[in-house]
C-alpha cells in the first residue's frame, strides 16, 4: 500500500501540473468574507432613517432586509463575488453586479419575490422577470450568466 | 546559473468533501484572507475544483480524495496552508502527505548534471523522447524523498516528492500536519539532495 502510494502520488504529482486544456469550466468568482460585509452593509442599510436621500425616500423595510440576509446565508458558498447593495426609495434594496458592460440586478422586491434585470448590450442581451425569492437555482444561474460561466480555455 | 525553480505544491490524499471545502469557508477559518478575490474552476474530468486566488501565489485543487495547494512562487510555504486546513479538519481521514519541488533548465545546462547520471541522460537510444533517473531516499519510519532528473530534447527538469505516508499512524492528522508543516525544510531537503545526487544548483 505504501509503496503504491508513493508511487501514484510521484505520478499525479506530474500530471496535476499539467491539466488539458478545456478540462475546466469556469464557475465564477468567490470573494472570502462577502457573507459578513453583505451582512453589516445590510445591517447599515437597515438604519437609515425616512428621507435618507433628502428626497422623500422611505426607510429600507425591515422584513426586505432580513429576506435579503437569508438569500446572502443561502448562497454563502456560492460564487457570488461581492455584489453592491443598492437601497431604494421605495424602501427595497437590491444586490447589482457590473462588470465589462455585463449588469446584473436583483431587486428584493417583496420578502418572497426577486425582480432579476439582467443586461449586456453587446450580446443584445436585456431580460427581466420577477421569480420567488426561494428559487436558488434561478439565483445561482442568473449569477452564473453574470461570471461568463463557460468553459475554460487553457493551454 | 542554477535550475530555476518552477513550482512547489503540497498535497494532503485522503477523504475530503469538496462542496465544503471552498473558498468562503476557507475565509471563515482563516486560512484565506478575508476579502480575497477567488476565481473558481470546476473539474470536468473528474470531481472537483480549482480555486486561483487573484494577487496571491497559490492555487487550490480540491477533489474527493486529495487537497492541493500550488505556487509559482519560491519560498512560499503551500504546507502552511494545508497544515491549517488540517487543523480545522482534525476527524477527517488523511493518509499521505507529499511535499513537492520541481526545477526546470534548458538543456544546455545538462553539463551541470553530476556524471555518472549526465551520460545516462544523454544516452540516445532509438526512438527515446525522454530519459529519467530516479532516487528514493528513506528520511524516517514515515518519509521517503523521491527525486527525479529528467531530460527531452529542449529541457531539464528536477523534481523532488517529499512523501509521508501517515495512514495507520495511531494519530494521522497530527502527523499529516506535522508533515505539511515541514514544507519549508522539505524544500531545503530538495536543494541538497538535487546537488546530492545529482550534482545540481537550484534556485533558493
Amino acid at each position: 500500500m505504501t509503496q503504491t502510494l508513493e508511487r501514484n502520488e510521484s505520478t499525479r504529482m506530474r500530471q496535476e501540473f499539467e491539466q488539458p486544456p478545456g478540462s475546466e469550466l469556469y464557475v465564477g468568482r468567490y470573494s472570502t468574507g462577502a457573507e459578513d460585509l453583505v451582512d453589516a452593509e445590510l445591517d447599515r442599510l437597515g438604519r437609515l432613517p425616512a428621507n435618507w436621500d433628502a428626497q422623500g425616500a422611505q426607510p429600507i423595510d425591515s422584513r426586505i432586509i432580513e429576506a435579503a440576509k437569508t438569500l446572502v446565508r443561502l448562497l454563502r458558498y456560492e460564487p457570488i463575488g461581492l455584489p453592491k447593495i443598492v437601497p431604494i426609495r421605495n424602501g427595497n434594496l437590491q444586490f447589482e453586479w457590473n462588470e465589462n458592460g455585463r449588469t446584473l440586478e436583483l431587486e428584493i422586491e417583496t420578502p418572497s419575490t426577486i425582480h432579476f434585470l439582467k443586461w449586456d448590450p453587446t450580446a443584445n442581451i436585456e431580460e427581466e422577470d420577477l421569480y420567488p425569492i426561494d428559487d436558488s437555482d434561478t439565483t445561482k444561474t442568473l449569477i452564473a450568466w453574470f461570471w461568463g460561466a463557460g468553459i475554460a480555455t487553457y493551454g | 546559473m542554477p535550475f530555476a525553480f518552477d513550482k512547489s505544491s503540497c498535497v494532503a490524499v485522503g477523504t475530503f468533501n469538496i462542496y465544503i471545502l471552498n473558498p468562503p469557508w476557507l475565509g471563515k477559518k482563516d486560512i484565506l484572507p478575508k476579502n480575497a478575490t477567488v476565481r473558481g474552476l470546476a473539474n470536468l474530468l473528474q470531481p472537483g475544483f480549482r480555486y486561483e486566488v487573484e494577487g496571491m501565489p497559490q492555487t487550490w485543487t480540491v477533489s474527493p480524495t486529495r487537497v492541493e495547494v500550488e505556487s509559482r512562487s519560491v519560498g512560499f510555504s503551500c504546507g502552511n496552508l494545508v497544515a491549517k486546513l488540517l487543523r480545522v479538519l482534525p476527524e477527517t481521514p488523511v493518509f499521505g502527505i507529499g511535499n513537492n519541488f520541481h526545477f526546470t533548465a534548458k538543456l544546455d545546462q545538462i553539463d551541470e548534471v553530476a556524471d555518472p547520471v549526465r551520460g545516462l541522460l544523454l544516452a540516445q537510444s532509438g526512438s527515446t523522447v525522454a530519459r529519467a533517473c530516479h532516487f528514493s531516499v528513506k528520511r524516517d519510519d514515515i518519509t521517503i524523498a523521491h527525486l527525479q532528473i529528467r531530460a527531452d530534447d529542449e529541457h531539464v527538469e528536477f523534481s523532488c516528492n517529499v512523501h509521508s505516508n501517515v495512514e495507520g499512524r495511531p494519530d494521522p492528522n497530527a502527523e499529516a500536519v506535522a508533515a505539511a508543516d515541514r514544507f519549508i525544510d522539505d524544500h531545503l531537503l530538495s536543494l541538497d539532495l538535487g546537488n546530492q545526487f545529482f550534482g545540481l544548483r537550484l534556485e533558493r
